[in-house]
């Protein structure tokens, strides 16, 4: 039996705890004992079985700093908005991971996008795993690759003072400085649990892609008895939300919408629109995007894998920086159109265009011909032995 | 595997399975104990939660803090020895709401949502599955207070009187100059209640039969003055024990000649440069301590005016001013009151609202919410020119002859051996 200890820092949502899930699920069942660090309980409380895991409030920083760096151009920004700006903070938050990890005795450290208990791990013998989508894993480079390959400037500037007071809170806990602010992200195992054609970082060097984890939960998919092409939509409100609506209600065609917020008030509004149907619960992504010609989303990791595997095209409309970079692969797949401008015209133009030209559903019927073979359903089973490879290795 | 710096004592050489264990040396009872902060902001609740507990680590206990912002921890912790742990807390209070009562104010918190507080509570019992506390002193922390039910963990509740609510229901309206319909208190109260219970019902834990039980349940250290606690009316047999000194130790340089000598402390507000530039034309001598403010403001700087860069020595300020004007500082008001002198407040949001309003009823100061030069002014005119109110802050000292800046720290270290005797 071995302590497995599994950290979530940054992000919000689900997401992270239910990655990680299967994984433990699957230690679990092989006898080992796993207990998880998280950003929100209430993702634990939600996701996991309290008989099996035990949960750790997670140090981070939970107000703004006064002095954001904006624009985020590298991983790094983020670091220093998440609490890197002041060595003498960073180094309360690394005392207190490294007390969590003393009382938790982990023989096994799991990160998803945790770069402050990544930086906590620094010095100690304990192996490591570090698993995500592309995003939370940046290319071990120097300086850390800008999100838009053509916005570099000044990063390198930016970078060497992260780096500064990194150094500065590591030699509080008597950690020799890191020479490259990447190596904080060095594990014994690097898992991304994405493609090689949807990692956020096109052109990465040799990377271990197992797919993504498994999706499990959300309602069977209810479709306006309509005649027509199916369109499934995973949306949060934004400010051109009504247009788009507009646009599908005009299209005529049977569209499912889930709307994480706000279902109520907008099935109201489009009353009159026997086309649109609106759920406040998730949907059950797979068989929704199998039933769907074609799928709308922020160009989450989640729902875009969900409709590639199933061969259909998406059109995206990111509202943050990974959603963005992730979009572009998508486009560049030849799968989809993103229009992060969220501009009316531009996102009844795209849609139209997807639904029209073939060309799109052909390119998202090759990615699934690609991986049709892909067993997300052993993925569970193939970390746990990974795990174990690495507690064999590690044993005295 | 882990190296020993950072690592918390106990957890390498700790007493047998979380027993309270009888030292061999001298039979002084040896017992694990956690400090818990979870509300609230600033140092206000870390500082004095150390001062309280270096005696415990002194005498041999293992002491372990659990706090909600670790960052401010390593300021006032580094360096201890002592190990901290971040708190399950809600980070994304609600905001924009006008609180009116103790219920409300858990609501717009720890209590936000039942899912959300079973999440933390659960998380607060697998600290105490760890750490195996025998002793739990919550300052503002009420999820680790209903983690605590139905375990063998004593529970002390500490920290002024705002954060400690009297165990009564209806628990009472704090606004009382603006009082919200007690219909909408007891539905909120109620709302509280039922979310407690509702946790508890899934957690196993004994339910409550008010929500004031949470707190009545533990034993008070009480660190403040009866006439600065809010909720003084609606408690009875407690004990105040007075305030913890602050950790300053410069002596206060006043400017010199003649004049009243007036304090000023606190957070810069809008009309701050003119009251410095009034109070700079003289006739009184201030000496500001604002770490915040800025520099334009420290220009004004003259022979009425000085300004203060380190902590100072509160009891050598409070001995030689002659009244002090401040936005916040329960200790300092109770330091102000304990020497005989009198005070004008600068209240900004509720809890020194209420600070305010018991040093008026007090008759040993006067509040100026509104924040005006004109009102700042006059009311520190009248607070040096008018008797009663000096007056009024010595009554109020001569009731606490024989209170010295060690009380609270003596009074919690018996408090303590007591509760870990009877375990």
């Amino acid at each position: 039996m071995a302590k497995v200890v599994m950290c979530w820092e940054l992000g919000g949502d689900l997401g992270h705890v239910a990655r990680m899930k299967p994984l433990a699920e699957a230690l679990h069942a092989r006898g080992h004992r796993v207990s998880f660090i998280v950003r929100e309980p209430l993702s634990a409380e939600r996701l996991l079985d309290p008989q099996r895991f035990r949960w750790f409030q997670a140090p981070y920083q939970s107000e703004g700093i006064p002095n954001p760096i904006r624009p985020t151009l590298t991983m790094a920004a983020v670091m220093h908005n998440c609490g890197f700006n002041s060595s003498r903070a960073l180094l309360g938050r690394l005392h207190a991971w490294r007390n969590l990890y003393a009382l938790l005795k982990p023989d096994l450290l799991v990160f998803d996008h945790s770069p402050t208990a990544m930086l906590a791990a620094q010095g100690l013998k304990t192996p490591r795993i570090v698993l995500g989508t592309g995003f939370g894993i940046p290319p071990s480079t120097s300086p850390l690759p800008p999100f838009e390959p053509h916005k570099a400037e000044g990063i390198v500037e930016m970078e060497d003072g992260i780096r500064a007071r990194v150094n500065e809170a590591l030699a509080g806990l008597d950690v020799p400085p890191l020479t490259r602010l990447a190596d904080l992200y060095r594990a014994q195992a690097d898992v991304f649990f994405t493609f090689k054609e949807l990692d956020h970082y096109p052109g990465r060097e040799a990377a271990d892609y197992w797919g993504p984890t498994r999706q499990d939960g959300g309602v069977v998919p209810a479709w306006p008895a309509v005649p027509g092409r199916r369109v499934f939509a995973y949306l949060k409100p934004f400010k051109t939300l009504e247009p788009l609506l507009e646009t599908f209600k005009q299209a005529g065609h049977p569209m499912l919408i889930y709307l994480s917020k706000g279902a109520e008030a907008v099935r109201k509004k489009y009353a009159d629109a026997p086309n649109l149907s609106f759920s406040d619960k998730p949907v059950e992504l797979k068989r929704a995007a199998t039933e769907a010609e074609l799928v709308v989303c922020h160009s989450g990791h989640g729902t875009i894998s969900a409709a590639l595997l199933a061969g259909k095209p998406l059109l995206l409309l990111p509202l943050n920086m990974e959603q963005r970079m992730l979009s572009l692969r998508v486009a560049e797949l030849g799968a989809g159109l993103a229009a992060p401008a969220l501009a009316p015209e531009g996102m009844r133009q795209k849609f139209q265009r997807l639904m029209a030209e073939p060309a799109f559903t052909a390119a998202a019927r090759g990615f699934a011909e690609r991986y049709r073979d892909l067993r997300v359903e052993e993925i569970p089973e193939r970390f746990a032995a990974l795990a174990e490879r690495l507690l064999a290795s590690e044993a005295p | 595997m882990i190296p020993e710096r950072g690592v918390p004592h106990h957890a390498a050489r700790a007493p047998q399975s979380g027993r309270v264990s009888l030292r061999a040396d001298g039979g002084l009872l040896v017992a694990r104990v956690l400090m818990a902060w979870e509300l609230g902001a600033g140092y206000g609740h870390l500082a004095p939660l150390l001062t309280l507990a270096r005696p415990l680590v002194a005498a041999g206990h293992h002491v372990s803090f659990v706090v909600r912002d670790v960052a401010s921890a390593e300021a006032v912790l580094g360096g201890s020895g002592i190990p901290c742990y971040p708190a399950p807390a809600n980070f994304s209070p609600s905001g924009g709401v006008t609180l009116h009562s103790f219920p409300q104010i858990l609501l717009s918190t720890a209590f936000n949502s039942e899912d959300e507080l079973r999440a933390r509570v659960r998380a607060w019992q697998s600290l105490y599955a760890l750490l195996e506390p025998d002793l739990l002193v919550a300052d503002h922390a009420p999820s680790a207070l209903l983690a605590a039910r139905g375990t063998r963990i004593r529970c002390i509740v500490t920290g002024n009187g705002f954060v400690i609510p009297p165990d009564v229901t209806p628990m009472p309206e704090l606004r009382s100059w603006k009082p919200e319909d007690p219909a909408v208190l007891e539905r909120a109260e109620n709302r509280a209640l039922d979310m407690a219970n509702g946790v508890a019902r899934s957690l196993k834990l004994p339910r409550l039969d008010r929500l004031g039980q949470l707190y009545g349940s533990a034993s008070p250290a009480l660190l403040t003055l009866r006439e600065l606690d809010n909720y003084a009316d609606s408690r009875q047999g407690v004990e105040y024990w007075g305030t913890l000194p602050g950790p300053g130790s410069a002596a206060p340089q006043w400017p010199t000649g003649e004049g009243k000598r007036v304090f000023m402390y606190g957070q810069p507000y809008p009309s701050l440069p003119d009251v410095l530039t009034a109070l700079a034309r003289g006739p009184h001598r201030t000496l500001v301590y604002m770490p915040k403010a800025g520099p334009e403001l420290r220009k004004l700087a003259g022979p009425h005016l000085a300004f203060a860069d380190v902590l100072m020595d509160m009891r050598a300020v409070t001995h030689s001013c002659d009244c002090a004007v401040m936005t916040n500082g329960h200790g300092t008001t109770s330091a102000m009151l304990l020497a005989g002198k009198p005070v004008v407040l600068l209240p900004q949001h509720l809890e020194m609202l209420l600070i305010a309003q018991c040093v008026e009823q007090a008759g040993a100061g006067l509040s100026a919410p509104a924040l005006k030069l004109e009102g700042i002014l006059g009311k520190l005119g009248r607070v040096l020119s008018e008797e009663s109110f000096t007056t009024k802050a010595r009554e109020l000292a001569a009731r606490y002859v024989g209170m010295d800046d060690e009380t609270p720290v003596r009074n919690f270290q018996a408090l303590v051996q007591r509760l870990l005797a009877e375990t």
